[in-house]
């Protein structure tokens, strides 16, 4: 049997080492590929929006179909995004937004008016009679409490007040409720843009919106150009 | 006899078969509603006990016409809750002891304190208002204390 000289590195066949780089070898191969292929989600948006630049153009809404509301708006910023004109398919993606939080204000609206709620309350207006109303109709649940929009401010639930009427209550999970004027359970008191939003109605907040983009939109067609009229028809001989 | 037809002495509690109690402080209250009222039959088997503690039961009720004029139950129809003048159809009953009345109405309260105060206001503000609708020596007490509702909103 042969010795080999002690104290020096030998060489040793390994089959299966062999096997396991060759192995390592291809998935590294493959990874490599996969990574010039990884595109990030952002450069995946800004392909698609290069994809639809690039791509067959979207024919305006005439002066009817623009009048549609949310669809003449949402229509128009398409097309301005297509032509690049960002600015244009910002102020047009607002109006739509404005156009639909009514919509959804109404929506609302008409469940409570199918259950007797309207805006006004007739009979007792006071906190407890509102109240009453309100869960005796299925519109506030265990669970829920409901807000005064305006705050009673120490007047009294039996006391009747204009700021018992319907229009003016929000109906809202209790931790939230208790978060417009406190810390609970743990949870701190919400900031003051958190008060505005939550410790207001629907109603509350879309009509300043709706207003406003109306109001833009108004402003935005009084600038904007007229049309130049086409040449003058040729007159018959 | 008619509910137009009687002398009542105002305000006055009604108490339905489910327990809820209800407030009239004069006879346009009384005479009037909303159509939930009529449609799901709210007043029937209803109990009214007027401030000298007369007691009668309604049987049946009777729609006679708008509760208000047309200007104004278009615009209730609108934005809030369209008025029926009603006439109740009543059975006189016993006279009701004021202490019974009293504890009909605390029950009812104590059933429904959701209305009256938040959920950690029992002891704050439900006990005192049970107190004192105890201590109360009038309907018109009662009512003043409670802001009872009446069908005007139903």
């Amino acid at each position: 049997m042969a010795l080999m000289p002690r104290g020096q590195p030998r060489s040793v066949p390994d089959l299966a080492g062999d096997l396991y780089d060759r192995e390592m070898a291809k998935l590294r191969a493959q990874r490599r590929a996969e990574d010039e292929d990884y595109h990030s989600p952002l450069e995946v948006v800004e392909g698609a929006l290069h994809d639809f630049q690039d791509g067959p153009k979207i024919k305006r809404p005439n002066f009817a179909q623009s009048m549609v509301p949310m669809v003449g708006s949402g229509w128009e910023a398409v097309a301005d995004l297509q032509d690049r004109n960002y600015g244009g398919a910002a102020f047009n993606g607002i109006m739509a937004v404005a156009e639909m939080l009514p919509v959804g204000v109404a929506v609302k609206g008409l469940r409570a008016a199918g259950k007797g709620i309207g805006i006004l309350k007739k009979g007792s207006v006071t906190a407890g009679a509102a109240a009453k109303k309100i869960r005796r109709v299925g519109l506030a649940g265990p669970g829920q409490e409901i807000h005064h929009t305006i705050p009673l401010r120490g007047t009294g639930r039996s006391v009747q007040d204009p700021r018992n009427h319907y229009a003016l209550l929000k109906v809202m999970p209790k931790a939230d409720h208790r978060r417009l004027t406190g810390k609970w359970a743990g949870e701190p008191r919400f900031d003051p843009l958190q008060r505005a939003w939550h410790g207001t109605t629907d109603w509350m907040k879309a009509v300043p919106v709706g207003v406003a983009g109306y109001a833009a939109d108004s402003w935005e067609n009084v600038k904007r150009p007229f049309d130049h009229p086409g040449p003058e028809p040729v007159a018959r001989k | 006899m008619k509910s137009t037809e009687i002398d009542f002495k105002y305000p006055i509690l009604g108490f339905c078969k489910d327990g809820d109690v209800w407030g009239f402080p004069d006879l346009n209250t009384l005479t009037s509603c909303g159509p939930r009222t009529l449609k799901k039959g709210m007043e029937d088997g209803l109990e009214l006990v007027d401030a000298k503690q007369r007691r009668w039961v309604v049987r049946s009720i009777q729609r006679t016409g708008r509760g208000e004029p047309l200007w104004l139950w278009i615009l209730s129809a609108m934005l809030s809750t369209r008025q029926s003048r009603i006439e109740q159809e009543l059975e006189a009953m016993p006279p009701i002891p004021f202490d019974k009345l009293k504890e009909r109405v605390v029950v009812w309260v104590e059933a429904n304190s959701e209305n009256f105060c938040l959920s950690d206001e029992i002891e704050t503000e439900l006990k005192p208002l049970i107190a004192k609708v105890r201590a109360a020596k009038t309907n018109k007490r009662i009512f003043d204390l409670l802001g009872l509702d009446s069908f005007m909103a139903y």
